[in-house]
């Protein structure tokens, strides 16, 4: 699909379910609302930074029926089906809200007439249903994660419904071909349009350190809630096993706070003077917390890409991942990180020790390839550019 | 026995804790003096009362009667009116997280405070937060007994600056049917061996364990099948798990079971397996020794008091799938030993957890707090 195409300027809704979104669906919008039209739905009342150039539309709060009121009646009005005023009427009388939603959903793309619509997760589907039966307007599903690559193969229910509706989506795009493998497993055909594009990372705000610091006792890091995917177990077992070995260190779950099992582990397994579980912080100061460590883990189970490694390896900061999902495809072992198999703590503390053992010019070499390959793979122009091109390629086969 | 008792929980769950309610309907049904106290009056349990005021009909209800009385109650003190209104001379927390909710009504010395504890209160609860150890340890103070439901609890506690003279242990029981003996069921000839869990799906109750035990064994060309009773918020770990070792075909969650259901299946079943990570004690093992049902578990908490090792099940150390997988060995290919092991667990249910014992335990108590 050629990239000089007559469709420069394309009307898009990017539908998450909330106006805020996420910090990475913030900064592709941010890049696209320069050359296109683009429109983010969403039932929430207040946006404390939005961002210019984008239209955010109401489908009616879920928090003040006022406001829901409001929006409703005003997207009536907009679209001129004054057919529809009385039974909207009865509807917000009876508070049927979830009705009156898709109500407005249906009004709000009369009144923007996309060119596409890209859905950030298949929770938000049943929506989209409807637009998805008439394939008029094209959609396209983000696949990312958890809801991708694990709730469908342990949720009978959850995978007949998505294998009811990927065929109907016009494209899909894909964090890593990882995911996109495990997207063809719930359906595939020859005419699947599947485009893998990287998370692509602000790195003009995320400066290199030149200064990196080996501390003793070995400052370790992992970063994100608490979920069994997440293996932080299996992380707490492999600090036991480098306690027993006399190895000095500190290992701090940052949004590991609150978590029963961890408590336990770290109790049980004799922890407590090695391993701190942190409270949950804005994305702002988990930056400058990790800035303070040695060594990012990434224990995971599952992952579509884990942005954090992503992070971690543009500022300097050395990982050890296990090798699951997407990790190959931006690790390479022993050049700009290191990988260890799922689900085995043994792995875990030997590459620990592996590399608490390496000359610090090695790290340094791998330290610098890490920030080269998220360069060059993670930028945010690679970004923007790559969606823009799967959104003309589903366009353009309308 | 003529001291009024308000027995308090802040919430019990109709089926979950049913064993709660129903001890409270045995313990309360030669009595006169004794009453039950919710958080919120449930429609599931009739005969509770509500301790604090949850509306504001309640509460204008109680502003009237105040009107005819010469004390004033502390805005605290208010919540709380229909409790305060009973006049307990006793108040036995069955939950302890009741403790901050009624502690205006405690300050009273008078009244005398009995408080059980569950394994998430003295396990968990005090070390998720400094707050949490020192509202363990108020509760330490202000009670005049502290009631364990294993000696394992006690000891925690005590670690945790429980005073050992205030500390008392009485266990948790079952309603023992005695006019009918145990009945062992044959295994029939085409069924394969079937193997039991009942409990909540969650990551105290060990089921990656349970899971990479079964594979084990059926890496070693075991035949079998294993049930899971429940349900919780760690089902799609475990079916992502089955699906990893690949032992769909052995294993199936059953979801949240009836009491009448869970029954059949412990009578169904050949063997009772529970690796948990962390147990007070576990009521659902000593239903399983009741059915008469071999147990293989871990070696932690109050499981030992409720399991003898080698006697009426196996207990191997935690988090070990290959410790469980060889002491399941030794089950499988020997009926009479499972037979042996389930009269033995039979018999010690009888001996130490039948409700019965534990009535009588607790009269003696309030016998002696009456005096």
């Amino acid at each position: 699909m050629s990239v000089e195409s007559k469709l420069h300027n394309v009307k898009i809704i990017i539908f998450d379910g909330s106006f805020k979104t996420t910090p990475f669906i913030n900064r592709l919008v941010k890049g696209l609302a320069l050359n296109h039209q683009i429109y983010i739905l969403g039932f929430n009342e207040k946006l404390t930074n939005p961002i210019s150039g984008v239209n955010y539309v109401s489908l009616g709060s879920n928090q003040s029926k006022l406001k829901f009121t409001v929006a409703t009646l005003g997207k009536l009005f907009q679209s001129k089906k004054f057919n529809l005023l009385l039974p909207t009427l009865k509807k917000l009388i009876q508070g049927k809200r979830q009705a009156l939603q898709k109500l407005n959903l249906e009004l709000a793309l009369k009144n923007i007439a996309p060119d596409l619509i890209h859905l950030q997760w298949p929770s938000v589907i049943p929506w989209f249903e409807v637009v998805l039966l008439k394939q008029e307007i094209p959609v396209i599903l983000s696949q990312r994660g958890f809801h991708n690559n694990v709730r469908p193969f342990v949720d009978g229910e959850n995978f007949e419904y998505l294998k009811k509706w990927y065929p109907k989506m016009a494209g899909f795009h894909s964090v890593s071909k990882a995911i996109a493998a495990n997207g063809d497993k719930i359906w595939t055909s020859s005419e699947k349009i599947d485009k893998v594009v990287y998370t692509g990372l602000p790195l003009e705000e995320m400066p290199f350190s030149e200064a990196y610091f080996l501390s003793r006792p070995l400052r370790i890091v992992s970063v994100g809630r608490t979920h069994w995917k997440k293996g932080y177990d299996y992380a707490l077992r492999a600090c036991k096993l480098l306690k027993e070995k006399n190895i000095s260190f500190q290992y701090t779950i940052i949004g590991g706070a609150g978590d029963e099992e961890l408590q336990f582990l770290v109790d049980d397994l004799g922890l407590q003077d090695y391993v701190n579980l942190e409270k949950r912080i804005p994305q702002k100061e988990v930056f400058r917390l990790i800035q303070e460590a040695s060594l990012l883990l990434m224990p995971s189970l599952e992952e579509g890409i884990p942005n954090v490694v992503v992070e971690a390896m543009a500022i300097g900061l050395p990982v050890i991942s296990t090798d699951c999902g997407g990790v190959p495809e931006l690790i390479e072992e022993g050049v700009n990180g290191w990988m260890v198999p799922t689900r085995k703590p043994e792995a875990i503390a030997a590459a620990i020790i592996h590399f608490m053992e390496l000359p610090l010019d090695m790290i340094e070499k791998v330290r610098i390839e890490a920030r080269r390959k998220v360069e060059q793979q993670h930028n945010e122009a690679q970004m923007v550019r790559g969606m823009e091109e799967l959104f003309y390629e589903v366009v353009e086969m309308k | 026995m003529d001291k009024k008792i308000a027995i308090i929980a802040s919430y019990l769950h109709p089926i979950r804790q049913k064993h709660l309610i129903d001890w409270y309907i045995d313990f309360s049904s030669n009595r006169k003096t004794v009453s039950l106290f919710l958080g919120s009056k449930s429609n599931k349990i009739p005969i509770a009362k509500n301790y604090k005021i949850n509306n504001k009909r309640e509460f204008y209800k109680y502003q009237f009667y105040n009107l005819f009385q010469s004390r004033r109650f502390s805005e605290k003190q208010n919540r709380i009116q229909p409790l305060i209104n009973y006049k307990p001379e006793i108040i036995h927390l069955i939950t302890s997280n009741a403790f901050q909710a009624i502690e205006p009504i405690l300050e009273n010395k008078k009244i005398q405070l009995i408080v059980s504890f569950r394994g998430f209160d003295i396990n968990v609860f005090p070390y998720q937060s400094e707050e949490n150890l020192k509202l363990t340890r108020k509760i330490f103070e202000r009670a005049d007994k502290l009631h364990f439901i294993s000696y394992a609890l006690r000891d925690s506690a005590i670690k945790l600056g429980a005073n050992p003279d205030k500390c008392m242990v009485i266990y948790r029981s079952i309603q023992i049917d005695k006019a009918n003996g145990l009945q062992i069921n044959d295994l029939p000839e085409d069924h394969r061996l079937l193997i039991l869990s009942v409990g909540r799906l969650v990551w105290e109750k060990g089921f990656l364990y349970a899971l990479e035990t079964m594979s084990i064994l059926k890496n070693k060309g075991f035949d079998f099948q294993y049930q899971i009773a429940g349900s919780g918020i760690d089902r799609e770990m475990i079916n992502y798990h089955i699906k990893r070792l690949r032992i769909e075909n052995e294993v199936s969650l059953l979801g949240e079971l009836s009491r009448v259901d869970v029954k059949k299946k412990l009578q169904a079943a050949q063997i009772y397996f529970q690796p948990s990570l962390s147990e007070a004690l576990s009521l659902s093992l000593i239903e399983a020794s009741y059915y008469g049902l071999p147990i293989i578990s871990s070696e932690i908490g109050g499981i030992p008091e409720v399991v003898k090792n080698n006697v009426s099940g196996f207990l191997s150390a935690p988090c070990n799938p290959e410790g469980y997988a060889l002491n399941f060995i030794r089950l499988m290919e020997n009926k009479d030993l499972r037979y042996q092991m389930g009269q033995s667990g039979y018999k010690i249910v009888q001996n130490l957890f039948s409700r019965q014992g534990e009535l009588q335990k607790w009269d003696n108590f309030y016998e002696q707090l009456c005096r």
